[in-house]
């Protein structure tokens, strides 16, 4: 719950700047640990302290992007942000060992892909195809001479 | 009269004798059952032995000590169970000035003022198991033996489709394998019933498309999006091989 005294202080921790930027894209003046950056440059903040953040708003994301979504957040810190996993990935013993590089080559019959956000609307959406040849075909009208 | 006082006296003595019997075995009874059943020997302590329990700080926190169990000291007398919690003024302040519809209202106000749910949805918790099976399924194995397409055949809402040709080995290779996502009931009955492991459901959330047609996957694209979430799958898989 927003109180002045919270707001007040919250804004002394984190900076007017940050407060700002914190009140243009999440709308509240959050204040935590910073757990990490992904390659996208999102920031992530965690508070654990229940008064001064409500249990379930304590793991929060400040998105680079300024046309930001849900899903410009990559899947290794997808799972620490929703709470499957308890520790963020550059902590996380498991994520480090999968996200070495030799390792995936290694592994992996195919390479993995960088991740790339939802790009509907984009001339990068996702296009159905088929992918085996069509049973059947359009009907190609042919006109025959007239004798 | 002299008969009948000695007809009562006459049964009397019966009857005590029958009533202590009984009594006797009543206690008896009573004492098996009390000592055998599992708690007997905390609830009937004497000595009111305070057993360890779990405790959290919320009802501190929230000034109510009304539902906590009354405490005793060593006398044996039972403390004011109030004695800690907020006095009957407070009571009665907070009751006459609504302070708790303040306080509603307050947070019905501050959520005027900001930026609409779907935008700040990034806050929102929501809670994934790593056994949760809800989302974009991700076909791992390009090599799908066809003889295996279990999961075609298990599919409830007939989301799924599969083709599948020879190999010069004579072994099969599936060609096409689209799913189609508008279909899915996310029951992951395929990811059970493949026996090779093939088809496995992501914690992937991708559903906000603006075509239908994004929607409706084909091989290239679940693989694609396995590609993708490699390290959060494999992950859950990890969190999660001691059950499987």
């Amino acid at each position: 719950m927003v109180s002045l005294a919270r707001t007040i202080r919250h804004i002394r921790r984190a900076g007017l700047r940050e407060w700002w930027r914190q009140m243009q894209y999440i709308g509240d003046a959050k204040w935590g640990t910073y757990v990490g950056k992904d390659q996208f440059g999102n920031r992530y903040f965690e508070n654990r302290n229940a008064e001064e953040e409500i249990p379930g708003r304590h793991r929060w994301v400040d998105l680079a992007q300024h046309e930001y979504n849900a899903s410009q957040v990559p899947p290794e810190w997808h799972s620490w942000i929703s709470h499957i996993r308890k520790d963020p990935p550059n902590q996380d013993s498991v994520m480090q060992h999968l996200l070495l590089p030799g390792r995936r080559h290694s592994k992996l019959t195919y390479l993995p892909q960088p991740y790339v956000e939802n790009l509907t609307g984009t001339r990068g959406a996702y296009k159905p195809y088929n992918t085996v040849v069509p049973k059947y075909k359009e009907w190609e009208p042919k006109v025959t001479l007239r004798a | 009269m002299f008969s009948r006082t000695r007809l009562v006296l006459g049964l009397q003595p019966h009857l005590a004798l029958n009533t202590r019997n009984n009594l006797a075995r009543n206690t008896l009874v009573a004492h098996r059952l009390i000592s055998h059943s599992s708690c007997s020997r905390a609830e009937h302590d004497p000595h009111q032995r305070r057993v360890e329990t779990l405790t959290s700080a919320i009802g501190e926190r929230g000034g109510h000590h009304a539902h906590t169990s009354h405490p005793v000291d060593a006398q044996g007398n039972e403390m004011n169970p109030y004695r800690n919690g907020p006095s009957a003024l407070d009571k009665a302040v907070h009751l006459f000035f609504f302070t708790e519809i303040i306080r509603g209202m307050w947070i019905v106000l501050e959520n005027f003022f900001r930026p609409p749910t779907p935008s700040c949805i990034h806050l929102k918790r929501v809670l994934y198991l790593p056994a949760f099976v809800g989302s974009t399924p991700y076909v791992a194995i390009q090599v799908v033996k066809s003889v295996a397409s279990l999961c075609e055949a298990i599919c409830p809402a007939q989301a799924i489709t599969i083709e599948s040709e020879a190999r010069l080995d004579g072994s099969r290779k599936t060609t096409k394998y689209d799913i189609d996502m508008t279909k899915c009931i996310y029951c992951g009955f395929c990811q059970e019933a493949c026996p090779v492991d093939a088809i496995v459901e992501t914690q992937n959330q991708e559903f906000s498309v603006e075509n239908r047609e994004e929607l409706l996957y084909n091989k290239e694209k679940l693989l694609a999006n396995g590609d993708r979430a490699e390290a959060e799958i494999a992950a859950n898989l990890h969190s999660d091989h001691v059950y499987r």
